[in-house]
């Protein structure tokens, strides 16, 4: 399959699931609001009768914020600890999805049922090759750091200006980003191995995921850049957009609250559209790879047939002679 | 310029046996000399002759020091601070109080200096000196020299040494040193003491003359320098004062001459990197110092010192020299970034600074302000930091939110900005223990990490207090006539607050009592914040005595059981009460501005000494709200929002934050679920 046509086919199948989007979505929303609640709570008492927060309408006022936080700073904490506690159960429950979301995206239409049982069958295979792309990305990590490391001590007495520091670092960072966005692919399209094979073998799946990236690695990655692509551009839309909202009325605190709602709608829908296209494109192709393979085993076998038909045909012949 | 024989023939063997012969001759015009009036007292005056060694980082100097005795004591020992001595060993008491691991000195890349010999009119004073430790009687320490005389020196007498010195910078630290091609030589020469009696200061006929502390700074004497400064080819120097002759040796050294009169010290750098920028402002000559990388941001520079010259010019006095040097390190060398010397100051920056980040513009300010307040006000930095640390960092504040805008002086990135001032209130209030230890502490006592707190930042704090409290004109004439009658001087605290008592007293008369030691006590001596709130509003209307909705708690129950009922007859009037509430220790006199819902306000005063006022209306209109402080005038308040009370909703900034909070935890989740 070629790249536009899995682009298009992952747009299609992302778009033809709105409640799946909007579970997804809302699931995210709730979960932030249990801690969102908290948080205005927390500010409301701290903030008392204090009309100092009235300055926090139309612009940022760093003092009264600085003042607000200092006084809060024991509730922040409890309510930095349930932020990231909600992020990880999120993770969770997006690894949970990850195999209700494929099934959506195989048959292109969601069915409710269909969703949360591919999910449940799916998430301990999926957290499992989610704990290997782990530890590959600690692998990676460390090898990064380590070729940081080295390249500094080895370069930093030469160097007389930063911009040459700036250079080397922002070329290392690129390194292990791509890196990063590598394993990545490798984790996605190991799910859709894992999927389509219904295979609980994880470590199987991640083996596949890097084969199949390795093999169409030009493919795979034109592929991901394009995906993401597009939400680059959306999250920079999105801060010039909110920059033009004045949030000093209750209707422009409404306007805000939508456009940030429908940016986070947006993620969800890109999430789901790159794992269309690279499904897409792994359902395609894998099968390709795969009559490939069977047409040279048939090849091979045929081959090793006439050779042995040709050598009995000697053989008879010399037994002739 | 006399010189004794003995100095002369020493200058020529070290000029002989460093292989220099001068041939000089001028490859710039000099500069414009300076004022031979003296404006100060001129008491140590040095010629100094270096020469820089590329190979060890040394420094080969011979020097005449001429030191008047000022006091009416009859002196018969000198102290000289040898500040180099530092970063010798890892028991000075610098690197003990620092925590410094002594890294640098594994690495050789120590620094020291060493006196070869000292002689006074032809007698060898070298074997009567020793190294002293006036301060902790730490024996390792070598950053204090005494030198026994043999011929005392008599009030108002001058005496004559020549001094034969090497100096080996150290790998930067502490602002000083080398790095590759980037040299700063500060704190390079044996520098004499201060000596005080009772007919100068407060200590009773002896040297203050410190060893260097981890956060200490210096304190000399005011005098004239001549520094001829030889350094490897290609090598660029900038220094304090003025350059008066430049030339090339026979060898192809390049050779400096500098001048400078009416400092406290002298500092000089070079490198081969150095790009230099001249400008101008009125008469004073501006060099840039700076590294390639750094080319675009030189109008970023001298736009910053150019805006705090104007600015002090006009609210304090004349800037006294007629150079400014302004280096800016390079990265490898950040180390050396944000440094005062007189004349010469180190900014810092990076290449690449985004212009809504400050950063380069601040220190160069700051650094700048030290001109006035350490170069000519040259208080004791060592015991009373405050007075340089202090009073420069309010100044800075003053000219960044001046130049760049009072809410967003120091950064503006996306939605976010802060001010100057507020940060540096930030930093005081943010501070682990902002109670731990008064300002006038001793800085070596001062508990590990306070330094910067209690010297920078609640100063400054106080500082812009007092200005909104006796008004921007009165405080600029507080500091012109301290500037005027201590310029040249080493003023001290005392000092600074009794030009504070005259100045204001002679403009608010006694409005603010008859002088100003309530505020100086509490703000310099004592440890305590301040906190004022209002804790309460109540209303009544006169329909049979039931609280109006919304009645909040009120503090002082015995107040409440006082309340007065309004006349049955009067159906429209409302009885009103205010509680404000005194919760920190210190107190200040307070504005309290009462808003009532049919528009009109009050404003009230109150001295704010009780530990609870209240303000009582009866009128046909109800407070809606009421603010302590509405201008803001008392930073040292610890928490601001406290200051206010109101009954309006006041729903839409806390819906507002949540919403941006709520977008975040999405976002961020959103991020973990990536790998998913």
């Amino acid at each position: 399959m070629n790249i536009a046509k899995a682009y298009y086919k992952g747009f299609r199948a992302a778009s033809r699931s709105p409640r799946m989007l909007f579970l997804i979505y809302g699931t995210n929303l709730v979960l932030a609001v249990l801690v969102a609640i908290p948080f205005y709570f927390t500010m409301n008492t701290a903030a008392g009768h204090s009309r100092g927060l009235l300055a926090l309408v139309s612009d940022f006022d760093f003092t009264v914020m600085s003042d607000i936080f200092r006084n809060t700073a024991e509730a922040l904490s409890t309510i930095k600890t349930q932020t990231i506690t909600i992020a990880a159960a999120f993770f969770i429950l997006s690894v949970f999805f990850v195999g209700g979301i494929l099934q959506t995206i195989q048959q292109e239409q969601f069915k409710v049922s269909s969703f949360f049982k591919y999910s449940g069958i799916s998430l301990f295979r999926f957290l499992l090759l989610n704990a290997v792309m782990l530890v590959g990305h600690a692998i990676w990590f460390l090898i990064i750091a380590g070729i940081l490391s080295f390249i500094n001590n080895m370069v930093i007495d030469s160097i007389n200006s930063e911009w040459t520091f700036y250079y080397i670092n922002g070329g290392i960072a690129l390194l292990y980003v791509l890196g990063v966005l590598f394993l990545l692919m490798v984790s996605d399209y190991g799910k859709f191995f894992l999927h389509i094979r219904k295979s609980h073998n994880f470590l199987k799946g991640s083996w596949k995921g890097l084969g199949f990236v390795l093999r169409h690695f030009g493919k795979t990655y034109t592929l991901f850049f394009l995906l993401i692509l597009l939400p680059v551009v959306v999250v920079l839309l999105y801060y010039w957009v909110e920059t033009k909202i004045e949030v000093s009325t209750a209707l422009g605190l409404i306007i805000l609250f939508l456009v940030q709602q429908a940016f986070i709608f947006l993620r969800v829908w890109f999430r789901v559209w790159i794992f269309g296209s690279q499904f897409k494109l792994y359902e395609d192709d894998s099968e390709k790879d795969k009559a490939k393979k069977l047409a040279l085993k048939a090849k091979k076998q045929q081959e090793g047939s006439g050779s042995e038909a040709t050598n009995s045909t000697n053989s008879a012949g010399k037994e002739g002679q | 310029m006399s010189r004794d024989i003995s100095f002369i023939r020493k200058r020529l063997r070290i000029l002989f046996l460093t292989g220099i012969l001068f041939w000089s001759f001028p490859l710039e015009a000099p500069a414009q000399l300076n004022n031979e009036e003296p404006l100060s007292p001129r008491t140590a005056n040095y010629d100094i002759f270096v020469e820089y060694k590329q190979k060890n980082h040394t420094l080969d100097g011979d020097m005449k020091l001429e030191w008047i005795n000022p006091t009416r004591d009859t002196i018969d020992n000198l102290r000289f601070h040898t500040y180099m001595n530092a970063f010798k060993n890892s028991q000075s008491t610098f690197m003990q109080e620092s925590g410094y691991s002594g890294q640098i000195l594994k690495n050789k890349d120590n620094g020291w200096i060493k006196v070869n010999e000292i002689s006074t009119k032809g007698s060898d004073l070298t074997y009567s000196t020793e190294f002293v430790q006036p301060d902790d009687n730490n024996i390792h320490d070598q950053t204090v020299m005494d030198v026994s005389l043999k011929n005392p020196v008599k009030p108002n007498d001058t005496i004559t040494l020549n001094i034969d010195f090497k100096t080996k910078l150290p790998n930067i630290i502490a602002r000083v040193g080398y790095e590759k091609d980037f040299i700063m030589a500060g704190q390079w020469y044996p520098k004499i003491g201060v000596y005080e009696s009772d007919n100068t200061a407060r200590i009773n006929g002896s040297w203050n003359c410190h060893q260097f502390h981890a956060n200490t700074e210096f304190y000399a004497d005011f005098g004239k320098y001549y520094v001829e400064i030889t350094v490897p080819k290609n090598y660029k120097v900038g220094a304090t004062g003025e350059l008066v002759d430049r030339s090339r040796t026979e060898g192809g050294k390049n050779h400096y001459a500098f001048r400078a009169h009416d400092v406290i010290d002298f500092a000089w750098t070079a490198s081969k990197s150095y790009k230099k920028i001249q400008d101008s402002w009125n008469d004073v000559s501006l060099e840039l110092l700076l590294y390639p990388a750094h080319r675009f941001q030189n109008d970023r520079i001298l736009d910053a010192a150019k805006g705090a010259l104007e600015y002090l010019d006009e609210r304090v006095g004349d800037y006294p020299y007629n150079t400014l040097t302004i280096v800016t390190p390079p990265f490898f060398a950040s180390r050396a970034a944000g440094m005062e010397y007189p004349a010469l100051i180190t900014t810092g920056t990076a290449a690449g600074m985004p212009k809504d980040i400050r950063v380069p513009e601040l220190l160069t300010i700051h650094e700048l302000v030290h001109q006035y307040f350490m170069g000519v006000l040259a208080s004791n930095e060592t015991e009373e930091p405050w007075l340089d640390e202090g009073i420069t960092s309010y100044m800075e504040a003053r000219i960044m939110d001046h130049l760049y805008g009072a809410d967003k002086s120091v950064f503006e990135v996306a939605d976010f900005h802060a001010g100057d001032k507020e940060l540096q209130r930030h930093g005081y209030y943010d501070h682990p223990t902002p109670k731990i230890s008064p300002v006038l502490t001793k800085p070596w006592e001062m508990p590990k990490g306070t330094y910067g707190m209690l010297t920078y930042q609640k100063p400054a704090t106080w500082l812009h207090t007092l200005e909104n409290i006796i008004g921007e004109d009165v405080m600029d004439e507080l500091l012109r006539t301290y500037y005027n009658r201590y310029g040249f001087k080493h003023p001290d605290t005392d000092d600074f607050i009794d030009v504070a008592n005259e100045v204001v007293t002679r403009y608010h008369d006694n409005k603010y009592g008859r002088n100003l030691k309530w505020f100086f006590t509490q703000m310099l001596e004592e440890t305590s914040v301040c906190d004022y709130k209002i804790s309460d509003i109540t209303f009544k209307q006169d329909d049979g005595g039931l609280p109006v909705i919304p009645t909040v708690q009120q503090v002082k129950k015995e107040i409440t059981e006082n309340f007065q009922e309004t006349d049955e007859s009067d159906k429209n009037r409302y009885e009103s009460r205010i509680t404000i509430y005194r919760s920190g220790e210190v107190t200040m006199p307070q504005e309290i501005l009462v808003h009532f819902d049919n528009g009109e306000e009050i404003l009230e005063t109150w001295d704010g000494k009780d530990r609870y006022h209240i303000l009582q209306y009866e009128r046909p209109a109800k407070v809606v709200w009421a603010e302590i402080d509405p201008k803001e005038k008392i930073l040292v308040d610890k928490n601001i929002n406290n200051n206010s009370y109101t009954t309006e909703s006041k729903k839409l900034p806390l819906w507002k934050y949540t919403v941006k909070f709520l977008f975040w935890v999405q976002n961020l989740a959103q991020f973990f679920s990536i790998p998913a």
